[in-house]
């Protein structure tokens, strides 16, 4: 039984160390996300300041939506596109630059490089190239992947936003894996190498377990990044050709602010809260029962 | 021996072709920022016919560029330091009470680390302008601390165990006061998780786009990210030359704070990987 | 461990001194700015600077304004004016904030943020009329200006006898075509009826030129085929309809649309190689280059075709969507309109300074009269007689035969319009040609945002 001094302190101590940051979160990022549910009740649309409960018909028009669903398939398949391929080509990057190789740490920093650019040039430099460029070099090389029109192709550009993505974030991934290599325990590595292991056999049965934890750093990294991928979005497609490539976030953000119906964005972003909480209440199921 | 070597030669090439190949269309990007409008529209591919720095110039005039890139500066270091600062104290706590209270607050901490931002931005502007806080970078870079702590709040707690409680009786016994206790004790140990996520969060930081974008809008209040989206709008249908060239402005300072920084960032991000 | 904290710490410290320092050279690196701005005679966009701290000392209080500008394509003119208008006196000072393709996203924000302009433009129509519902657009039929504006220009806004904002140029939608192609592929008149144009599309494909330049790659060229293109079609429906039309009781299945979709079949078919990957400005390009004969825009972009190639010879007819050559009209509205916000009838100063700001450049005799003769397009405004460009003149006889027709864009509930673009990028991309679904897909599209209009 804790005394009530002890009792007394750890209040005070609560209210000292704690309170600051947590009043800050709660004024700046619960109570708008608390606000955000009572929005979604009503016909708020962003300028006139009166507004009227209309009760569940956003959310019934939002399950409507053929719209909504599109984006929440184009959010589901660049995320899995992407986790997949961040993390391949990361820890293959990795396995490359942990060898001994004279300029590795020149190679990593370049590879690094595009993560410290911002989204928003990231994706006009690239709408600029894959649209206009791509154009101009079929006629002059004739080679055919530059007749490909991968911004305006509404099945590929899945692929080329996931492409984009790859570009300017893989050097993380790589660098995250390559910490993760080198911090690898040498026993088992050594024991693998006097048996006589095979190198495929040893990155398949004793690196990739024992990079584990990195692994699910990884994969929950490339989800974030995923959702909150769409101020890239906005200057390299706009979501389009058409709604292809809208992300839900690009969608809901369009829908509060360039068509007016805050109030029907407010319950997307609801009905979003809810999915997200309930994928990461099972990651977190699954990680526990790894542990 | 001998065939180690080579192979590792092989790969260090295939590496330098691999990044080659990533950087050369930049190399176009860079030949059409120093072209006029309408030889970048007519023919993107050709050299420009005269070298000058003419966009640059005029991007530099109408985006205020140095006003933008200070307040980019001021942005992402208040707001780093509000929550290093802050998060360390409550992780610090955070991980030493260890009771229901501690938990449920952890819990709550953590929401916010996988909601994206377009879950709460549209309540964020009325909060904000009912409070007064929008165009006010200082006030901006406090919400932006609130907004996204949770990480470090997470990190910290996490760290924090690995630093023995006996030292906390210590000063206790001492009759050390909290706070001092805390700055001068503690918090030198978390340098490592510090280094890691001020690295994390300034980079974060000085790319955000979305939080400036709702509560900035006067222009000369601008962040890096916020002036390119605003280039974007002004330019991409009408002066592509100049958005090529904003572009270049935008990220080149950051290349060589790059290029002097790197081995610290790097570090930085693979000490918080190994910890994670 | 300790070189990562002591690069931190030091870059810290840096930007904190460096800002210290700045926040006390801020007023003087301001006025620097200025006099700099001043100093040039040909000043391209933006003008950052809100205080002109040297004026100040002439005259004492100098009353400022902002106009936060949305015209991308009269972004350049209208800074070369206020630049002017500053220089030529003293007792007003106006900041121009050009925006871009998100004008009217950063005017919500400014609302919301209660960061209210003086001066901004681009609403008309349904849009306005949200804004006007919620209180921050002027009503300026009584103000001295408005008498400069045709009373029959008035429409797009005007709002229960309220007049909320200032047209200005007469924008036209129609088909750009090179006058030198069309003799090369021995084409003697432009086409009024929809089988002319056939034949003008099987013409220049047998002289080997490629008939329509396009821009899908920016969805609003091709976009605006529904909003502007089929305009004799839909705005009387709409009009007619009246209320009806505002509580949403709409279709666009009407007599005529399948044709106008025929149209919009032929110009998909025959454009260049690739217009999907082609964007607005590579669109222009095309055209202004001679490798293709015509294109669907707006005459906005007569600055921008000029700046490309000044020589060009070129004419601009509107697009012919019926078999019947009485019906065509040119359909027209203004694209560049003005609107003062409310919040200005605070400071009375203002109103002023918004009366001197106005004279400026819409008395044609005034500093900022060039306007009309640079934009070479006809304008709203009764006392001005610009010069045309050579585009303009088929638009002008339209005009004074009064064969024109607001545009159904002004009709468009808000936010349908770049929903409207969308829908009609994936039926050219889709290939199917099914008008049906095309005709369905825009009534969804109108349903969503209908209830905007009520707004």
């Amino acid at each position: 039984m804790k005394t009530k001094v002890k009792l007394k302190k750890e209040g005070f101590d609560f209210f000292r160390f704690i309170f600051p940051m947590l009043l800050l979160y709660i004024i700046f990022f619960i109570l708008p996300l608390l606000q955000t549910i009572g929005y979604s009740f009503t016909d708020y649309n962003g300028i006139n300041p009166t507004v009227e409960w209309t009760g569940f018909n956003n959310y019934l028009a939002v399950f409507k939506d053929k719209l909504f669903l599109n984006s929440l398939l184009f959010t589901a398949s660049s995320a899995l596109l992407f986790m997949i391929f961040a993390n391949t080509i990361g820890f293959v990057l990795a396995l490359a630059l942990n060898r001994k190789i004279k300029s590795k740490n020149i190679l990593r920093a370049i590879i690094f490089c595009p993560f410290i650019f911002n989204n928003v040039t990231v994706g006009f430099i690239w709408q600029f190239i894959l649209g206009r460029l791509m154009t101009d070099l079929y006629p002059l090389t004739g080679w055919e992947v530059f007749k490909i029109g991968w911004l305006s192709n509404e099945k590929l550009v899945l692929y080329s936003v996931v492409f984009v993505k790859l570009w300017q974030t893989m050097g993380y991934f790589m660098v995250i894996y390559l910490a993760g290599l080198q911090m690898l325990p040498q026993d088992p590595v050594e024991a693998a190498v006097i048996d006589g292991c095979s190198r495929l056999k040893m990155i398949t049965h004793i690196t990739l377990p024992l990079l584990k934890p990195t692994i699910f750093v990884c994969l929950f990294l490339a989800i974030t990044e995923t959702l909150n991928m769409y101020p890239l979005l906005m200057t390299l497609t706009n979501g389009g050709p058409g709604h292809a490539s809208e992300n839900i976030s690009l969608y809901i953000y369009v829908e509060a602010f360039k068509s007016h119906r805050m109030g029907y964005a407010a319950a997307m972003s609801v009905i979003l809260t809810i999915l997200i909480l309930m994928v990461a209440a099972l990651q977190m199921r699954l990680t526990k029962e790894e542990n | 021996m001998g065939e180690r070597k080579n192979v590792n030669r092989m790969i260090g090439t295939l590496l330098w072709i691999f990044c080659f190949l990533m950087f050369l269309p930049m190399v176009f990007v860079i030949i059409n920022a120093f072209k006029t409008f309408g030889e970048v529209v007519m023919d993107p591919l050709a050299l420009p016919e005269e070298w000058n720095l003419n966009n640059f110039k005029e991007v530099m005039k109408t985006g205020n560029y140095v006003k933008v890139f200070l307040n980019t500066i001021y942005f992402a270091v208040l707001s780093g330091t509000i929550v290093l600062v802050l998060s360390s104290m409550a992780g610090y706590k955070l991980s030493r009470m260890d009771n229901r209270a501690s938990k449920i607050t952890m819990l709550v901490f953590m929401i916010a680390m996988m909601l994206p931002f377009p879950v709460i931005m549209i309540p964020l502007a009325t909060v904000a302008s009912k409070l007064n806080i929008s165009n006010n970078l200082t006030l901006v870079s406090v919400l932006n601390a609130g907004f996204s702590c949770s990480l470090a709040v997470v990190m910290y707690t996490q760290t924090v165990r690995g630093i023995p409680k006996e030292l906390d009786e210590c000063a206790y016994i001492d009759g050390c006061n909290g706070y001092r206790f805390f700055f001068s004790v503690i918090f030198p140990l978390l340098k490592p998780m510090t280094g890691t996520l001020s690295v994390l969060y300034f980079i974060r930081y000085w790319n955000d786009l979305m939080l400036p974008m709702i509560l900035i809008s006067k222009k000369e209040l601008y962040t890096i990210p916020l002036s390119q989206l605003s280039f974007y709008n002004q330019f991409t249908q009408n002066r592509w030359n100049l958005l090529l060239a904003s572009g270049l402005m935008a990220i080149i300072p950051v290349v060589i704070l790059y290029i002097f920084t790197q081995k610290t960032i790097i570090s930085g991000i693979v000490a918080g990987a190994v910890k994670g | 461990m300790k070189k990562k904290l002591i690069t931190w710490i030091a870059a810290t410290s840096l930007a904190v001194g460096l800002l210290t320092g700045c926040k006390a050279k801020e007023e003087t690196k301001e006025t620097q700015t200025n006099a700099e701005t001043s100093a040039e005679t040909n000043a391209e966009a933006n003008a950052i600077s809100d205080n002109d701290s040297e004026k100040e000392n002439v005259s004492g209080e100098t009353v400022e304004l902002e106009f936060l500008f949305g015209d991308p394509n009269r972004t350049e003119i209208f800074s070369r004016i206020v630049e002017d208008f500053n220089q030529s006196q003293s007792e007003v000072h106006v900041t121009f904030n050009a925006t871009g393709t998100n004008h009217l996203e950063e005017l919500m924000t400014r609302l919301a943020t209660n960061d209210v302009p003086d001066l901004t433009s681009q609403l008309q129509g349904y849009e306005l009329a949200s804004y006007v519902d919620a209180g921050y657009i002027k009503d300026i039929r009584n103000e001295p200006y408005l008498s400069y504006i045709r009373d029959t220009e008035l429409d797009t806004v005007s709002i229960d006898g309220g007049v909320y904002g200032i047209p200005m140029d007469t924008q036209a939608w129609g088909v750009f075509y090179n006058k030198e192609l069309f003799e090369q592929a021995g084409i003697k008149e432009v086409p009024k009826t929809v089988t002319q144009l056939k034949e003008c599309v099987e013409k220049l494909n047998a002289a080997g030129i490629t008939p329509f330049a396009g821009g899908y790659g920016t969805e609003w060229t091709i976009g605006q085929f529904l909003g502007y293109g089929a305009s004799s079609i839909l705005t009387p429906a709409a009009v007619e309809l009246g209320d009806d039309y505002k509580k949403g009781n709409w279709s666009f299945d009407l007599p005529g649309i399948d044709m106008a979709f025929d149209v919009l079949d032929l110009v998909a078919d025959n454009t260049q190689d690739r217009p999907f990957d082609t964007d607005v400005s590579g669109q222009y390009a095309i055209f202004a280059k001679g490798e293709a004969a015509m294109m669907l825009q707006g005459n906005w972009s007569i600055l921008q075709i000029r700046e490309l190639n000044p020589e060009i010879s070129m004419g601009m007819y509107p697009l012919p969507i019926s078999e019947d050559e009485e019906d065509l009209l040119y359909p027209k509205q203004y694209g560049f309109v003005i609107n003062v916000l409310a919040a200005t009838d605070e400071d009375p100063a203002k109103a002023e300074a918004i009366n001197k700001f106005m004279e400026f450049f819409l008395n044609p005799e005034n500093g900022g009269g060039y306007y009309y003769d640079e934009i070479g397009v006809p304008t709203a405004n009764a006392e001005a007689s610009p010069k045309l460009d050579e585009a303009s003149e088929i638009l002008q006889s339209y005009l004074e035969e009064e064969k024109t027709v607001f545009t159904y864009y002004a009709y468009e509930p808000a936010g349908f319009d770049a929903e409207s673009w969308k829908v009609t990028v994936q039926y050219l991309n889709s290939g199917s040609k099914d008008h049906e679904q095309l005709i369905k897909d825009f009534d969804a599209a109108f349903d969503k945002y209908a209830d905007a209009l009520n707004k």
